[in-house]
């Protein structure tokens, strides 16, 4: 039979092992953020605490510049009197950006803990893209100059790579920066992708891609009319078609394509109005234009049609002597 | 009969020509005269203001006559490449007109003036094909067509020797020339690829001269026509700069009493080269030479005669639009013995289709 003696023996144990272990006084500590840390727009805040009995009341009242918001959780202790949990700090986008506080206070009946206040920074932007180049779905060759400009007051730091790779120069914390890509470098021309990672202090990150087409191969520019031995007649108004072929589709300029008239000792006559530039297949566009007789209109005179891909490849300058002939 | 007499009378009956000639383009069936190019050089009527005006030497009474005749027609069908097209060409008769208007009058001095207009060359061409290509382009529609036609506006003086044994002429010439080219070429739903169209007339100045000789058998002709160069139309000449001159050599022989009576046989050469001429791509001219080879029996009645002529004329080409046109030619005609006309109708076959056909009538005022 357990007498009352015991039971007071085995009362008194128990609380000086409690106090052993502390459980007899509490503590309360927020693990993230920390004091001076970057928010973006959503971060998650941690805490944990000690010496709970039953469960806590965990609240944190933010304080922005604009006025006050309180979020709270409960968290049960362990048998040990340790419990834990976290809030979402979630800041909308219009929120205002700038200097945060924030207080956590934990609750529970009959024990006090002692409030944690943070300063905090809040930044809930992205790094804003204001320029860049080269062009989305442009046509590059050699020698590639890159360029960034992003609008961004807290820039912690940018990447820039090249299908999946570094290149030289390709970190920093500007703003405003450019570097190269040696495009000649490649074994084969075709389809890559410059990559933009850029990141904030509050580790808001713009990640932007640009795909280009390294195309290093010349157009072949081809004047299907007239030939030299079409039969033009005096006064005739004759059209011109000329081809530009390419070896990647919406490869050719269509402001790069020039056609002219010369006389056969080189003297300018007139440049060939454009009438259409179409695409007819197998990465191939034709130019068509039209000399129209005027007064004064040479009776013999060259056609020399030049063509320019959106890489900068100049065509073989191509050449027709045509002759009146009737 | 002294040989003025027998001159007139070996070409008395000659004056109803085949019609216009069409020497310098497409048709050269009659690059001559009579029965369609045997007689040119070496007849004696209207038409020899042109041919050889030593003919008008020979005429000793007013006259005028006139040919009523087809423009032949060609149609050129292309396939293959635009550039240098496969080519099939028909001929066509084509429409008929006044070919030949001409008034010959003797004045003193034992000379005779002649004037005349006559169509000297005609052009009536088509060509066209569908399916054509260029390069790599396809389905090319072209069509275009050459409309040329060259008038000669002659006067011309001609005087014979009073033994009649021969003759010698000049004159004057002026050249018409109207040109036509309508050229349109284009990819059905696509681009207008070439698109001419041209009207324009040039005109030019050339000399005439001849001599026809006797010999007692028969006549011996030669003519010489100039060059002439055109003018007044950079249209015209940039297709068409010179027209051929043209040197004819003729000889006509008559054998009287054929199958007894009253009746004849008129046999006639003559060799054409057409010299001079120069053209650019639709008229590209070059050098070429002619000849014709005919015959006339004539069947004498008391009332009338009745000459029936087979002939056949061969025209090289004589350019890169003019291609090889021989052709057999016969004809007749009809001159009552007691009036002063007559008349004459006279076919031609060229091999490359169609058929010509003139339709002469002559009138003397002074029978």
């Amino acid at each position: 039979m357990v007498s009352v003696k015991f039971l007071r023996s085995v009362t008194v144990s128990l609380c000086l092992i409690f106090a052993a272990f502390g459980l007899g006084q509490t503590t309360f500590n927020v693990t993230s953020p920390t004091n001076g840390d970057w928010l973006n727009g959503n971060k998650t805040l941690s805490f944990n605490g000690k010496g709970a009995s039953v469960e806590v009341t965990v609240t944190a009242t933010v304080t922005s510049p604009s006025g006050s918001s309180t979020i709270s959780t409960k968290a049960n202790p362990t048998v040990a009197g340790e419990f834990s949990g976290s809030l979402n700090l979630t800041f909308a986008a219009n929120a205002p950006q700038g200097d945060y506080t924030i207080q956590v206070v934990a609750t529970e009946p009959g024990k006090t803990y002692a409030p944690v206040n943070l300063a905090v920074k809040v930044d809930t932007k992205l790094p804003k893209l204001l320029e860049y180049r080269p062009a989305q779905n442009s046509f590059v060759k050699g020698i590639v100059p890159i360029r960034f400009k992003l609008l961004e007051d807290n820039m912690k730091d940018w990447r820039v790579t090249v299908g999946g790779s570094d290149i030289p120069n390709n970190t920093g914390s500007s703003t405003d920066f450019s570097l190269s890509w040696n495009s000649g470098t490649l074994d084969t021309d075709g389809a890559q992708n410059i990559a933009l990672a850029a990141k904030d202090q509050a580790d808001n990150i713009l990640n932007f891609s640009i795909p280009v087409t390294v195309d290093r191969r010349p157009p072949v520019a081809t004047i299907q009319f007239p030939t030299a031995s079409t039969p033009i007649r005096s006064r005739a108004d004759v059209s011109v078609i000329v081809d530009i072929a390419d070896q990647f589709a919406n490869a050719v300029s269509v402001t790069g394509v020039d056609v002219i008239v010369q006389r056969t000792d080189g003297t300018f006559v007139t440049r060939v109005a454009r009438q259409s530039f179409t695409d007819i297949g197998n990465n191939t566009w034709r130019f068509t234009g039209k000399i129209r007789w005027r007064s004064g209109f040479p009776s013999a005179y060259k056609i020399i049609a030049t063509g320019l891909d959106k890489a900068g490849n100049v065509a073989v300058r191509q050449e027709v002597l045509v002759r009146v002939n009737g | 009969m002294n040989k003025l007499t027998a001159t007139a009378c070996l070409f008395g009956s000659l004056t109803a020509i085949a019609g216009a000639q069409i020497p310098d383009l497409l048709n050269t069936l009659d690059a001559g005269s009579r029965s369609f190019g045997a007689f040119g050089a070496t007849g004696a009527d209207t038409f020899s203001i042109l041919n050889n005006p030593a003919g008008l030497g020979y005429i000793s009474t007013r006259s005028y006559s006139l040919a009523y005749r087809n423009m032949p027609t060609s149609f050129t069908s292309l396939g293959g490449n635009l550039n240098a097209p496969f080519t099939s060409t028909d001929g066509d008769g084509g429409k008929s007109q006044l070919s030949h208007l001409g008034y010959a009058i003797p004045i003193k001095g034992g000379r005779t003036l002649g004037i005349s207009f006559q169509v000297g060359g005609y052009i009536n061409d088509f060509r066209g094909g569908t399916g054509l290509t260029s390069g790599s382009l396809n389905n090319i529609t072209y069509s275009e067509q050459l409309s040329v036609k060259t008038d000669f506006y002659t006067v011309s003086l001609g005087k014979a020797k009073e033994d009649g044994m021969s003759s010698i002429g000049y004159g004057l010439t002026f050249a018409n020339v109207n040109f036509a080219n309508r050229q349109l070429g284009f990819i059905p739903g696509g681009a207008v690829l070439i698109d001419t169209d041209n009207k324009s007339t040039a005109y030019g100045v050339g000399l005439v001269a001849g001599i026809q000789k006797n010999d007692g058998n028969g006549s011996y002709g030669v003519s010489l026509r100039t060059p002439i160069q055109l003018r007044g139309s950079d249209v015209v000449t940039s297709a068409y700069e010179t027209i051929a001159g043209q040197l004819a050599v003729g000889y006509a022989r008559r054998t009287e009493n054929i199958r007894g009576g009253d009746n004849y046989l008129l046999q006639g050469i003559q060799v054409n080269h057409f010299f001079g001429g120069s053209g650019n791509g639709l008229l590209s001219r070059t050098s070429q030479t002619t000849f014709a080879v005919g015959l006339e029996f004539g069947v004498n009645r008391e009332s009338y005669s009745l000459p029936i002529r087979l002939g056949y004329a061969s025209s090289p080409g004589g350019g890169d639009a003019f291609a090889r046109r021989d052709g057999i030619t016969y004809g007749f005609g009809y001159r009552p013995n007691s009036q002063p006309w007559a008349v004459d109708l006279n076919y031609g076959f060229p091999k490359t289709g169609g058929k010509d056909i003139a339709l002469t009538f002559s009138y003397r005022f002074d029978k």
